[in-house]
């Protein structure tokens, strides 16, 4: 397995930095091709391969430097390599992930279904015969109502393990449970109608916006905000590329909000009974279409990571929600939402609040629309964004001093770059 | 064998067409070619070296000159008229292969000409680039590929610099820029060429010269107003 070393580009290099990989694991080597871009002081070096093989593993990530002669990636030849040959490159799901945890502050996750559960979801099956799974498998399992009887365990001596749940809710629930088959008991339907049988995820949304429908006293605020120089900050950075490769206006108000929610903390809350729980951290949750319904992965500290990072950040989770492999951790601790549907024809509209959160935020369309400035009618880009939020927490004056925030920033972007 | 340089004169050219000409000369280098120096004026645009921080265009990400993200080293930039583009397509191998002894050799290229103008400028070590005082007045950063070297370097010329106000030049936040003009030299790009091009012939020990014999579009330099 012959080994990727940093190369020595100057009698006084010390290190070197990786720009990008030009190749990814698992692809094939030929001798001559460009592996990745190396920079050193003021000078970028292309890195030419000297053996070939199939690239097994990345040592250095981009961004990141290491010493002249380091390995920085280790070639396979193209004999010993296996199917199973891309360690590294994607590692299992850690096991416990620190923000996978509970909130402390507030007491219960923000993310668990506070109706009560059917007793039997978590029960051992009456039969006797105890079904082994790992604690953290039960617990996701109850989180998500997925029936541990239905599923096939891969750990050891068959033990059902964190990934079979995992993957039994990105494949929109486990086999229904026997109650629900009884519900969809074969009587033939009428005519002109097809039964399609809720999704774990779409059976999820059902209840927990029936829920907030039912207890949260929602009030709905709205702004139109002026797009123009968003717009054409958006379009340089799409041309940029790099780090904002694939940005869309959903990054833009993303970091807007997060700004926004830390000016206007009061927004960045959870209703919990006699107190008002404020969130130190900024996670904001994407409500994203899926397959088997909406799931909402949250972007973590919102306020603090530059705009690139941000755009990284939510396009894997995205990618990774739209693909069926997100994991539990990407859907917790999120302490607002943002709903776009600016994509679509759709001027305005009202979200529904995701408890405990305080708001959440509805994104339309960016339209052409005649604007007044001054005396003058001129050709202008608006936005309408709508905020829902939590009466019993927020009230009128709160949400006007955060759409203003949010206003200023999208209608002078240069402070969500800079 | 005879080392020769290839000298282009390529007047004002817009910043991707002068990148396809770069890549056409370092295929052509890599084939056996001779070692290029191609030096040009470039419409307005703002570069940035492929690590570059893009929070250093300030408020250039809003306005209309166009923003390029490239492959060379180094942070960001303005390129515009009134600035000399030197992008010399040489392999490494005859200089040592040594990237940092390649980046301060167009250092000294540059300093060189400048002194014919009487304009006492010098490196400062961790700042690539050319410095009059506390003044940059030329940028500088390299792409190496199969050991040949491609971008180069911007020796500002003419007094108006407005073009950098936006943004941060090299990621070095409070710098100032400077200008041959500025500094009490001619202002026209056309009259700084021939001291870079004597230069540069000397330092990387050049034993002849000949105009550019490749496949790219020459346009007669602007007369100097």
């Amino acid at each position: 397995m012959p080994d990727v070393n940093m190369p020595k580009l100057s009698d006084t290099m010390e290190e070197g930095k990786i720009l990008r990989w030009l190749k990814k694991p698992g692809e094939r080597v030929a001798i001559g091709d460009i592996l990745a871009e190396v920079e050193t002081d003021k000078a970028n070096m292309e890195l030419e391969a000297y053996d070939e093989g199939v690239l097994s593993e990345v040592r250095v990530k981009e961004g990141e430097s290491a010493p002249v002669g380091a390995v920085i990636a280790v070639l396979a030849g193209a004999d010993d390599v296996k199917p199973a040959a891309r360690p590294a490159s994607r590692p299992e799901p850690a096991p416990a992930p620190a923000r996978a945890e509970p909130r402390p502050e507030s007491g219960r996750e923000p993310w668990r279904p506070t109706v009560v559960r059917r007793p039997e979801a978590a029960a051992e099956p009456e039969g006797g015969e105890a079904i082994k799974a790992s604690p953290r498998a039960r617990r996701i399992a109850r989180e998500h109502e997925i029936d541990l009887r239905s599923l096939r365990g891969t750990g050891p001596g068959g033990r059902i393990v964190e990934k079979d749940v995992e993957g039994a809710i990105a494949a929109g629930g486990a086999a229904p449970k026997k109650e629900a088959e009884t519900v969809s008991a074969p009587e033939a339907p009428p005519r002109g109608e097809r039964r399609m049988e809720l999704s774990r995820v779409r059976r999820t949304t059902a209840k927990r916006m029936s829920e907030s429908k039912r207890e949260v006293p929602h009030f709905y605020a709205s702004s139109d905000i002026r797009m123009d120089e968003a717009v054409r900050l958006k379009a340089t950075l799409a041309d940029l590329g790099g780090e904002f490769e694939g940005i869309t206006f959903t990054h833009l108000v993303l970091k807007a909000v997060g700004i926004a929610l830390t000016r206007v903390p009061e927004v960045n809350a959870s209703y919990d009974g006699d107190a008002i729980v404020l969130h130190d951290t900024v996670h904001v949750g994407i409500a994203t279409a899926v397959e088997t319904g909406l799931i909402v992965p949250v972007v973590h500290d919102c306020d603090r990571q530059p705009l690139g990072a941000l755009v990284r950040q939510a396009r894997a989770l995205v990618e990774r929600a739209r693909a069926g492999r997100f994991e539990s951790a990407d859907l917790i601790g999120g302490t607002f939402t943002l709903s776009n549907l600016g994509m679509y024809p759709v001027s305005t509209f009202a979200a529904v609040i995701n408890p405990p959160q305080a708001a959440i935020l509805a994104v339309g369309a960016i339209r052409d629309v005649p604007v007044v400035e001054g005396s003058h009618v001129v050709p202008g880009r608006l936005m309408t964004v709508t905020l829902s939020c939590d009466h019993r927490i927020i009230d009128g004056v709160i949400a006007g001093r955060f759409l203003a925030e949010l206003s200023g920033l999208l209608t002078r972007p240069l402070a969500l770059v800079v | 064998m005879t080392r020769v340089l290839e000298v282009g004169l390529a007047g004002r050219v817009g910043y991707d067409v002068a990148l396809a000409w770069q890549e056409r000369l370092v295929a052509r280098r890599l084939a056996g070619g001779a070692d290029v120096l191609l030096l040009l004026e470039h419409d307005p645009v703002y570069t940035l070296g492929r690590s570059a921080d893009a929070r250093h265009l300030g408020a250039a990400v809003l306005g209309d000159v166009p923003v390029r993200r490239v492959g060379r080293g180094g942070q960001v930039t303005y390129h515009g008229p009134g600035q000399l583009i030197g992008y010399p397509v040489v392999a490494l191998a005859a200089q040592g292969r040594d990237v940092h002894r390649y980046l301060r050799s167009l250092e000294d290229v540059l300093i060189a000409a400048l002194r014919t103008f009487d304009i006492r400028s010098e490196r400062r070590p961790g700042f690539t680039g050319v410095w009059v005082g506390s003044r940059k007045i030329a940028s500088i950063g390299v792409a190496v590929r199969r050991w040949v070297a491609w971008h180069g370097f911007a020796l500002n010329v003419g007094r108006d610099l407005d073009g950098f106000l936006p943004i941060t030049p090299c990621g070095i936040s409070g710098v100032a820029m400077t200008s041959v003009g500025r500094e009490g030299g001619p202002e026209d790009v056309a009259r700084v060429i021939p001291a870079v091009v004597s230069c540069f012939v000397e330092v990387f020990s050049y034993e002849t010269t000949r105009p550019l014999d490749a496949d790219v579009r020459m346009e007669p330099w602007p007369a100097p107003s």
